[in-house]
């Protein structure tokens, strides 16, 4: 089965159980820890949504407007087992939209092209606030980088941590610009 | 002399068909061996005044054919460990093991992943095991933050440095030069360190410029699962089996394939009690036949260096070749580390530097006219063949894992070289102070 995800909560939670290291997370901090990201996601969106104002949200202009490159590559990314729709390069701000890809992601989820670059930019700004002024989400919960019985060595993040708030922002962000966009039509 | 000059042209012809990719190295060796003895003059059939055969065929063909015979058995056990590794997934499980060490320090994991590829290249040979490792790696790369260049690179250095210490490789070199076993392991030795101390250096550089990456990516499909479940205690022990053969070759002088034996019997014994007598009896002929496969490409390009070496060493091939070759050949100290350094480049694109092509009978040449030590020639063809493990856009694994990763093959080429010039330059120098 081919996977186009919504960045939904189910969605996010899978995204934790397949993490590698996920196997070193305590089995009673799954649902905490999952929280925790999730939270840090919305607290972001609903504090970006109150900078950005009543304006609707276009995510490539707002982008460009901060600066950051934009490439559109008109490929659909499968690289292993994964399909990639979207990058962002956390020290050159640089983003890379491989628009075959999303066009099948918004094709599968029934939504035009530009709301699901909307989305997925949503996501990857999130990644830019957290490695540029948030802190990394996936530092919040450290599992050991060595784990030998009882021994432990040395502290690593859980990286899908970060993708989960990414989510959560993202999500927020646009049930927001929906939520307008229908108060507009009616 | 005019046969001589006749010969170089027909080299540089077929160099230039191979550059072009108008014909492949394994078809060019046989059709520069034919070139070379009918150029030169080597009868086709023919015995001596003793009843010596002299002709080409007997002489060249067949006998160069089966001259690395022990290089190319060698390869073939490293293939089938290669195939055996793959299906019980002990490679699969390192580098996953790898990747979980690191967590979501995207250096770490790359750094981790480098060191558990480079390893898993020092037993494991040829293409197809590039894929097989490539295709758990690059991914996890990808997906933990690395850029494609950079999981590209991680390929390359990994390769060339594993490749460095493979002992069917250093097998090879020591059959195809003439030199001895120990003497190229140790040239090839400091040369791995020394590219993976480059390594170490260009992935720190790399992350400060590119920093970490994000992305938005789901599975593309089903993962499978697998009856090898690599856990536990066995599951520890099973992951030492690329280093089964090393030690028993280094430390306890064990003959090659025998050591790959044990390391074969090593992987079974770890891994596949599970699985059962009959599916591990079936798997262990599946892989020694994918095995063959494998290393069909090596095993056939060994085959065509063993005739060009012997075509090369014909009497009369080699005294039209002689003059022309002591013109170029450097016999001073700096004149050797000038020739290598500054030419080290002409390994790339099957060029004359390339041990792999036509450098086999140019460095049959060399050690044949006396002027250098046999070490030397073997040193100086070492240290260029780096630069062609790491960079050549001709090495099938430079291809397959830039058209995986979707970087050009060439610009990977052009970004990696420099930073694989100054360890040419190390283990030229090292082969001075070693052997000159």
């Amino acid at each position: 089965m081919i996977h186009y995800p919504f960045p939904n909560k189910e969605n996010s939670m899978q995204d934790l159980l397949n993490d590698y290291v996920y196997p070193k997370v305590e089995p009673d901090k799954v649902e905490e820890i999952f929280e925790d990201a999730w939270s840090v996601g919305l607290e972001a969106a609903q504090s970006f949504l109150q900078e950005h104002g009543d304006a609707p949200l276009r995510m490539q202009q707002f982008l460009r407007e901060q600066g950051f490159r934009i490439q559109v590559k008109d490929m659909d990314y499968v690289l292993g087992n994964r399909r990639y729709f979207c990058e962002y390069f956390s020290r050159q701000k640089l983003i890379k939209i491989y628009s075959q890809s999303v066009q099948l992601w918004c094709r599968e989820n029934g939504y035009d092209y530009d709301d699901g670059c909307n989305l997925i930019l949503c996501h990857e700004y999130f990644h830019h606030l957290e490695w540029h002024e948030l802190g990394m989400t996936s530092r919040r919960y450290q599992v050991p980088i060595l784990k030998i019985g009882r021994i432990r060595l040395g502290k690593t993040g859980v990286p899908s941590l970060s993708e989960i708030a990414a989510n959560a922002f993202a999500q927020e962000c646009f049930a927001n610009t929906w939520a307008k966009r229908n108060d507009t039509l009616k | 002399m005019l046969q001589g000059i006749l010969i170089i042209a027909f080299m540089i012809a077929i160099m230039a068909l191979m550059v072009t990719r108008k014909m492949p190295t394994v078809i060019a060796l046989f059709v520069l061996t034919v070139g070379i003895c009918l150029i030169g003059g080597v009868p086709m059939i023919g015995v001596d005044a003793d009843g010596k055969q002299i002709g080409f065929l007997q002489t060249v063909i067949q006998a160069g054919a089966t001259k690395l015979g022990d290089a190319i058995m060698v390869s073939i056990f490293a293939g089938w460990l290669g195939m055996v590794m793959e299906k019980t997934q002990i490679s699969e499980t390192m580098i996953k093991k790898g990747a979980e060490l690191g967590g979501d320090k995207t250096l770490v994991v790359t750094l981790i992943l480098f060191i558990v590829a480079s390893l898993l290249f020092t037993t494991v040979n040829g293409l197809g095991t590039v894929i097989m490792v490539g295709t758990i790696v690059i991914p996890i790369l990808v997906s933990v933050g690395a850029d494609k260049f950079t999981a590209s690179a991680v390929m390359l250095f990994a390769y060339c440095v594993g490749n460095n210490i493979n002992m069917s490789n250093v097998n090879a070199i020591s059959a195809v030069v003439g030199a001895d076993f120990q003497d190229v392991q140790l040239i090839q030795a400091i040369g791995a360190v020394a590219v993976f101390i480059v390594g170490l250096i260009f992935f720190v550089v790399r992350y400060k410029k590119t920093g970490k990456k994000y992305a938005f990516s789901a599975p593309a499909s089903e993962a499978e699962t697998s009856v090898y479940q690599i856990k536990g205690v066995t599951g520890a022990l099973a992951m030492l089996t690329p280093i089964i053969p090393l030690v028993l070759v280094i430390v306890f002088k064990f003959p090659l394939i025998f050591s790959f034996m044990v390391a074969l019997v090593w992987a079974c014994v770890f891994t596949s009690w599970k699985a059962g007598w009959k599916r591990s009896m079936n798997m262990l002929t599946k892989t020694l036949f994918d095995g063959f496969s494998a290393t069909a490409p090596s095993a056939t390009l060994m085959i065509g260096i063993g005739m060009l070496l012997n075509a090369i060493n014909q009497p009369v091939v080699k005294a039209s070749l002689e003059p022309m070759m002591r013109a170029v050949t450097p016999s001073g100290t700096i004149g050797f580390i000038a020739f290598f350094i500054v030419l080290a480049p002409l390994c790339l694109y099957r060029g004359p530097l390339n041990l792999w092509g036509l450098g086999a009978g140019i460095a049959a040449l060399m050690v044949g006219l006396d002027v250098l030590p046999l070490n030397a020639v073997m040193g100086g063809f070492c240290a260029v063949s780096v630069m062609q493990l790491l960079c050549c856009p001709t090495n099938t694994h430079n291809v397959w894992v830039c058209s995986y990763t979707g970087e050009e093959v060439t610009s990977v080429t052009k970004r990696l070289i420099l930073w694989i010039w100054p360890v040419v330059a190390i283990l030229v120098a090292t082969t001075v102070i070693l052997w000159m």
